[in-house]
């Protein structure tokens, strides 16, 4: 199953909460005079000694920031990327010839099937993951006119199998969206 | 039931072996569906990015004497501890922080609803609008109902606030439970929805 960024978000938003949360959290302690003295400056004397006597130290907050930084963009980029798969070997014995098949010719076969299925506005079809293990991501989107339990069926009954048929396989891991856009939704207007 | 030689093909999906096929299908349509934080994490993202962008760049160009000075600090780190503003800066980042160890663990919302199925390979979801929309479409074609006023969408229910011409629709509401429920059948969503209606006088 591809939830590409799932897991990293989940991780990453409880660690980074918790950082918050724990440095926060002992602020306002200070604050209140829960421990030390409230009084105190931010930046005592002795921190702002302490940085001075040692030349590491802010070369070290830099490398930490950069580090960080970093980190931050990769987390970004995570967002965003699809493992699309641009093309799907036909034959995995690698010593005889390869045939290789356009992932677009596939997808966008089923694409133009589905989208005759009665009441269906627009599809979107990808395919994700390896080209060894690919997995269909199929958005549907439709009208108030068509029923839902019947574009149901014959997606998986006459769309999915024929795709299996076309990348032969006995099954494509498949993850199938259906939304109905309210009625009469202008779609060129922009 | 142990007469099976004669069969060409053995019975490969026996009872129990679909149960269990039907159990793994719910689960792995659940999973797809489930809610991937992509918008807080964005937004956890920006900030850390930004955040230690500008302290390297504070940091860096002041070990190279060339202080750019993007942040104020000395506002801050000057004042005490207990200093409203000192204080008001600590309170929001522990906000913050708990904003974001809630949307890490709470399950978030989807807009999906997984529909159960036999394959777990396929896994399919419709749009609460979807789902609204196919058990009003129930409701408006069961007899006696002429307008179907709200769709209410819970996790096991799903109720329906309809208008009838008939003035004592007593009675009337579990036929209209029933289509609904029929329709919703055929479409399963996971989990599965009780169907509750109401009938109202037209006009009323």
């Amino acid at each position: 199953m591809d939830r590409h960024p799932a897991r990293t978000n989940r991780t990453g938003l409880i660690v980074l909460g918790a950082v918050l949360l724990a440095a926060g959290g002992a602020g306002l302690a200070r604050g209140a005079g829960l421990f030390g003295d409230p009084a105190a400056r931010v930046l005592s004397s002795d921190v702002r000694r302490f940085a001075e006597d040692n030349a590491w130290f802010w070369p070290a907050i830099a490398a930490v920031a950069v580090v960080l930084a970093l980190l931050g963009v990769l987390w970004l980029i995570g967002q965003i990327r699809t493992h699309r798969v641009p093309e799907l070997a036909m034959e995995p014995d690698p010593d005889g010839g390869k045939t290789r098949l356009s992932a677009k010719a596939v997808t966008g076969a089923l694409e133009r099937e589905i989208e005759e299925y009665p009441g269906v506005r627009r599809v979107r079809a990808r395919l994700l993951g390896s080209s060894r293990d690919p997995e269909l991501h199929l958005n549907v989107t439709y009208g108030h006119r068509a029923d839902a339990a019947d574009l149901r069926r014959r997606i998986q009954e006459e769309g999915v199998p024929r795709l299996c048929a076309a990348l032969e396989r006995e099954t494509v891991p498949t993850v199938v969206r259906l939304r109905l856009v309210p009625k009469d939704e202008p779609t060129t207007v922009v | 039931m142990t007469t099976h030689a004669g069969h060409v093909r053995p019975a490969r999906t026996g009872h129990a072996d679909r149960a269990v096929r039907a159990r793994k299908a719910d689960r792995a349509a659940r999973h797809a569906f489930r809610s991937r934080r992509v918008r807080m994490a964005t937004l956890a993202a920006v900030l850390l990015t930004a955040a230690a962008v500008l302290t390297a760049i504070e940091v860096i160009t002041g070990l190279l004497d060339r202080p750019w000075h993007l942040i104020p600090y000395e506002r801050v780190s000057d004042e005490t501890w207990n200093d409203p503003k000192v204080l008001g800066i600590t309170a929001a980042l522990a906000a913050l922080g708990l904003i974001f160890i809630l949307a890490g663990l709470l399950p978030g919302r989807t807009r999906m609803v997984p529909l159960q199925g036999d394959d777990p390979n396929v896994m399919m979801g419709v749009n609460r609008r979807g789902l609204k929309r196919a058990a009003a479409a129930a409701a408006e074609d069961a007899p006696g109902v002429s307008r179907v006023r709200k769709v209410k969408l819970r996790r096991r229910k799903v109720k329906v606030l309809a208008e009838t011409p008939v003035h004592d629709p007593a009675g009337l509401g579990q036929g209209v439970a029933t289509s609904v429920q029929e329709r919703l059948d055929r479409l399963r969503p996971f989990p599965p929805r009780a169907v509750k209606v109401r009938l109202r006088a037209e006009g009323d």
